[in-house]
C-alpha cells in the first residue's frame, strides 16, 4: 500500500518534471544560430557565408543573394558594417566584426534567410549614399581589397578545359598547363583571334576539334590545369605553336624555333 | 529442281546484300559531298566577307585621311575600328594552320589598336605620323585586298576548291600562305606606328645565378635539405630566358620549379603531390599564403582575388609600388587544403613598376567621378597603377561598383581623364 502511494507520488513529480520543461522550452526564444570560430574573406564559402549575408541582409547592408558565397557584394556589405561601427574597414570578417555582427542583430535566425533576397541596389543606396553621396567607407587608400578579373568566363575556362583533355589527357600535369598557356599566349598575341572560342574552333587550329574529342567531358586534372594556367603559370615560356613530333610532317611547324619539349610535345615560338 | 531454287535463292540474296552495300556506299558518298559543300560554302562566305569587310576598311582608312575636321576623324576612325574588327572575325573563320605567320590579323589588330588610341588621345588628324601611318594602312589594306581578290577569283571545279578529301586543298593552301607572306609583318613596316603591347620579347638578359645557386634557391622555397638528386637545367628560349628549371622530389612530392638565371627571381613553382580532403580554413591558407610571399622577398603586397575549388585555394596578391596596388600585374599562390601547405606560386602580368609613375596635373577627385555614368552604383575608389594602352605605367583611379545587379570596376586615367578601361568583376 505504501509502495503503491510512493510510485503514484513518482509519477506526479515525473509529469511535473515534464510539463514544467516543456512549457520552458516553448517559451523559449528562437536559438540564434552562432558564427564558428574561422574568420570569413572573400572567396569563402558555407553556412558561415550564409548567416553572415542574412545578419547583414537584415540591417540593411547586403542586397545579393544569400548564396553563402563571400562575393563582390557581401565584400562591400561588410566593408559598409565594418565602417558604420566603428571598425577598421577590411572587408575581412574577423571576430570583432562577427562579435558586433551578432550584437546588432539579436533577432536574427536562420530561417529568416530561407528564401534568399535580391532586392535591388537602390535598397542599398540608404547605406552608401549612391553615386553622389559617397560614404568615406568608399573611399580607400591603397590598403583594402584589390579584386583582379582574368576577364575569362566560366564557358571560357570551359572550353579550355575540353581542349585540354582533348588534346593532352594522359600527358604530364605541367604538359596539359602548357596546351592551355598556348590558348593564352594566342589570347594576348595580335596575331590570332580576340576571343577564345574564335581561337579554339579557328579551322585547323586544334587536332582535337577536328576529330571530336574537344566533345569529351573533361577530368579534374584537366581543369585544375586550365586554373593553373589562368593563374600565371606558363611552362611554355611565351610558346603559340606545339605539335607531335611523332604524328606531323608540316614542315613549316618543324621550321619553327623550338622553346622546349614537355611530355609528347615540342612547343614553339 | 531444288537445284534451282537453291541457285536462285543464293542469287537473289547476293543482289540483295550487294544492292543494300551499293545503296548504304552511296548514301556514305551523298553524305560526304553534303558535308564537303557545307564546308566550302562556309569559307567561301568567310573569304567573301573578310573581302568585302577589307575593302569597306580601305574606304575608311581613306575617308579618315580625307578630311581635317577632328570629329569626322573619330567617326572614320569609328568605321576603321568596326571593319578590322569584323576582317578579324572573318578571318578567323578561314583554314589556320597553311601558315602561321598570321600577318593579316596582326595587321588588322595593330590597325584596330593604333585607331582606338588615337580616338581616345583627341589625335589631330593633320599631324604627319597619323598621315603616314595611314597612308601605310591603306596600302596594307590594298594588297590584301588584291590578295583575297586572287583567292576569290581563281578557277574552281563545281565541286571543291577548299577541300581536298580531308585534307585543305594545295590551291587554297597556297594562295592563302602566299596571301600571308605577301603582306609581310608589320615590325617590317618602318613607317606604321604600332602601339606597343607590352608582350614583345626582350633580349635575353646575361646569366648572372649558378645552377647549383638555382637548386639551393628552390630548395629553400620547398624547405628541403638535401638536393642531391635534383637537377637544373638552363633554358635560354622563350619569355623569362633565361632561367633554370629545376626538378627534385621531397617527401611531400615532386618539385618542378623555375629561377631567372638573370636575377635569382623565382618565377614559378609546383609541388605535384595528391590532395587529401578539405579541412584547413580558407582565411588561414591567405593568410599563409601572404606570410610564405614575404619569405619569399614580396612583403608590399596586397590579396588581390581568392577562391577555392576541389580542395586547393588560390589567392592572387598584387605589388604595392608607393602604396598603391599594381593591376596589370600579380604573384600567385596556390594553398592545399588538407593542411595548408604552399603547392604553387605563379607570376602573372608584366613586372610591376620600380616606382611610382608620375602623376602632375592630376583632375580632381569630383570632376574624375563625374566621368562615371549614373547607373553605375560606386562601392569602392581608389587609387591604383594600371598599364595604358601605348604600356606605359600611370596612375590611375578605380572605381567598383555595381550595375544593376552585376559588379564593375571603371579604370580612369589620373592625368587625361581618360577611361582606361572597364572590367567586369566574376
Amino acid at each position: 500500500m505504501r509502495s503503491g502511494f510512493r510510485s503514484l507520488q513518482l509519477g506526479k513529480w515525473i509529469v511535473f518534471t515534464i510539463l514544467t520543461c516543456a512549457l520552458t522550452m516553448t517559451s523559449l526564444p528562437s536559438q540564434v544560430k552562432a558564427f564558428t570560430a574561422r574568420n570569413l574573406i572573400y572567396g569563402s564559402e558555407g553556412y558561415d557565408v550564409n548567416e553572415l549575408q542574412g545578419r547583414l541582409h537584415l540591417l540593411g547592408y547586403y542586397w545579393g543573394k544569400n548564396d553563402g558565397i563571400f562575393g563582390w557584394k557581401t565584400y562591400w556589405a561588410v566593408r559598409t558594417f565594418q565602417y558604420n561601427f566603428g571598425l577598421p574597414v577590411t572587408g575581412d570578417v574577423d571576430m570583432a566584426t562577427k562579435q558586433a555582427l551578432v550584437k546588432a542583430t539579436p533577432n536574427w535566425n536562420y530561417h529568416m534567410d530561407s528564401n534568399g533576397g535580391t532586392n535591388t541596389v537602390a535598397n542599398q543606396e540608404g547605406t552608401n549614399g549612391g553615386t553622389n553621396g559617397l560614404s568615406p567607407a568608399t573611399v580607400v587608400a591603397g590598403d583594402g581589397f584589390s579584386h583582379g578579373s582574368s576577364g575569362l568566363s566560366a564557358s571560357d575556362l570551359n572550353l579550355m578545359a575540353h581542349v585540354v583533355y582533348g588534346e593532352a589527357r594522359g600527358e604530364p600535369f605541367e604538359g596539359q598547363v602548357a596546351i592551355a598557356a598556348v590558348i593564352l599566349n594566342r589570347l594576348h598575341d595580335p596575331k590570332f583571334p580576340k576571343t577564345i572560342p574564335a581561337i579554339v574552333y579557328a579551322p585547323g587550329a586544334f587536332d582535337c576539334v577536328n576529330d571530336g574529342q574537344i566533345n569529351l567531358q573533361p577530368n579534374a586534372e584537366a581543369r585544375r590545369a586550365v586554373a593553373d594556367a589562368v593563374a600565371g603559370w606558363d611552362p611554355t615560356h611565351g610558346a603559340l605553336f606545339y605539335f607531335n613530333p611523332a604524328k606531323t610532317s608540316n614542315a613549316w611547324m618543324w621550321a619553327r624555333p623550338e622553346i622546349m619539349t614537355i611530355g609528347h610535345h615540342i612547343f614553339t615560338d | 529442281m531444288r537445284r534451282s531454287i537453291w541457285w536462285m535463292t543464293t542469287a537473289l540474296a547476293v543482289v540483295v546484300v550487294g544492292g543494300s552495300a551499293y545503296a548504304w556506299g552511296r548514301q556514305q558518298q551523298l553524305n560526304g559531298q553534303a558535308m564537303a559543300a557545307m564546308v566550302n560554302a562556309q569559307y567561301d562566305g568567310a573569304l567573301h566577307n573578310a573581302l568585302a569587310d577589307m575593302e569597306s576598311l580601305r574606304g575608311a582608312l581613306a575617308s579618315a585621311m580625307l578630311v581635317a575636321d577632328p570629329e569626322s576623324f573619330d567617326r572614320h576612325l569609328s568605321d576603321v575600328e568596326k571593319f578590322a574588327y569584323a576582317g578579324e572575325n572573318d578571318l578567323s573563320r578561314l583554314p589556320s594552320n597553311v601558315s602561321a605567320d598570321h600577318n593579316i590579323n596582326e595587321f588588322l589588330h595593330t590597325v584596330n589598336s593604333q585607331a582606338e588610341h588615337w580616338i581616345i588621345a583627341n589625335q589631330s588628324p593633320s599631324a604627319a605620323s597619323v598621315q603616314q601611318s595611314l597612308a601605310s594602312y591603306y596600302t596594307r589594306a590594298g594588297n590584301v585586298i588584291n590578295g583575297l581578290e586572287r583567292i576569290v577569283n581563281a578557277p574552281r571545279s563545281t565541286t571543291s576548291y577548299w577541300m581536298d578529301g580531308r585534307q585543305l586543298a594545295p590551291a587554297a593552301r597556297d594562295g592563302l600562305a602566299r596571301l600571308e607572306q605577301s603582306l609581310g609583318t608589320m615590325a617590317a613596316d618602318g613607317t606604321g606606328q604600332q602601339p606597343k603591347t607590352g608582350t614583345k620579347s626582350k633580349p635575353a638578359a646575361p646569366i648572372a645565378l649558378q645552377s647549383t645557386e638555382a637548386v639551393k634557391r628552390v630548395a629553400s622555397v620547398a624547405g628541403v635539405t638535401n638536393t642531391t638528386k635534383w637537377k637544373a637545367q638552363l633554358h635560354t628560349a622563350g619569355e623569362n630566358a633565361p632561367y633554370y628549371l629545376v626538378v627534385g622530389d621531397t617527401t611531400r612530392g615532386s618539385v618542378r620549379a623555375e629561377v631567372s638565371a638573370a636575377t635569382g627571381r623565382l618565377i614559378s613553382y609546383h609541388l605535384s603531390r595528391p590532395i587529401g580532403t578539405k579541412k584547413y580554413d580558407f582565411a588561414q591558407a591567405a593568410t599563409d599564403a601572404q606570410a610564405w610571399l614575404a619569405r619569399q622577398g614580396y612583403h608590399q603586397v596586397i590579396r588581390a582575388d581568392a577562391g577555392n575549388s576541389d580542395g586547393i585555394a588560390r589567392f592572387a596578391y598584387q605589388p604595392l609600388v608607393g602604396g598603391l596596388p599594381v593591376l596589370d600585374s600579380s604573384f600567385n599562390v596556390v594553398v592545399a587544403l588538407d593542411n595548408g601547405q604552399v603547392v604553387g606560386f605563379y607570376e602573372q602580368g608584366k613586372l610591376p613598376p620600380t616606382s611610382l609613375p608620375k602623376a602632375t596635373k592630376v583632375i580632381p577627385a569630383n570632376a574624375l567621378r563625374a566621368k562615371v555614368g549614373p547607373k553605375f552604383h560606386i562601392q569602392s575608389e581608389r587609387k591604383v597603377i594600371v598599364e595604358n594602352p601605348s604600356g606605359d605605367w600611370v596612375q590611375a583611379m578605380a572605381y567598383e561598383g555595381v550595375l544593376g545587379d552585376e559588379p564593375y570596376r571603371v579604370i580612369i586615367d589620373l592625368q587625361t581623364g581618360h577611361e582606361l578601361r572597364v572590367d567586369r568583376l566574376s
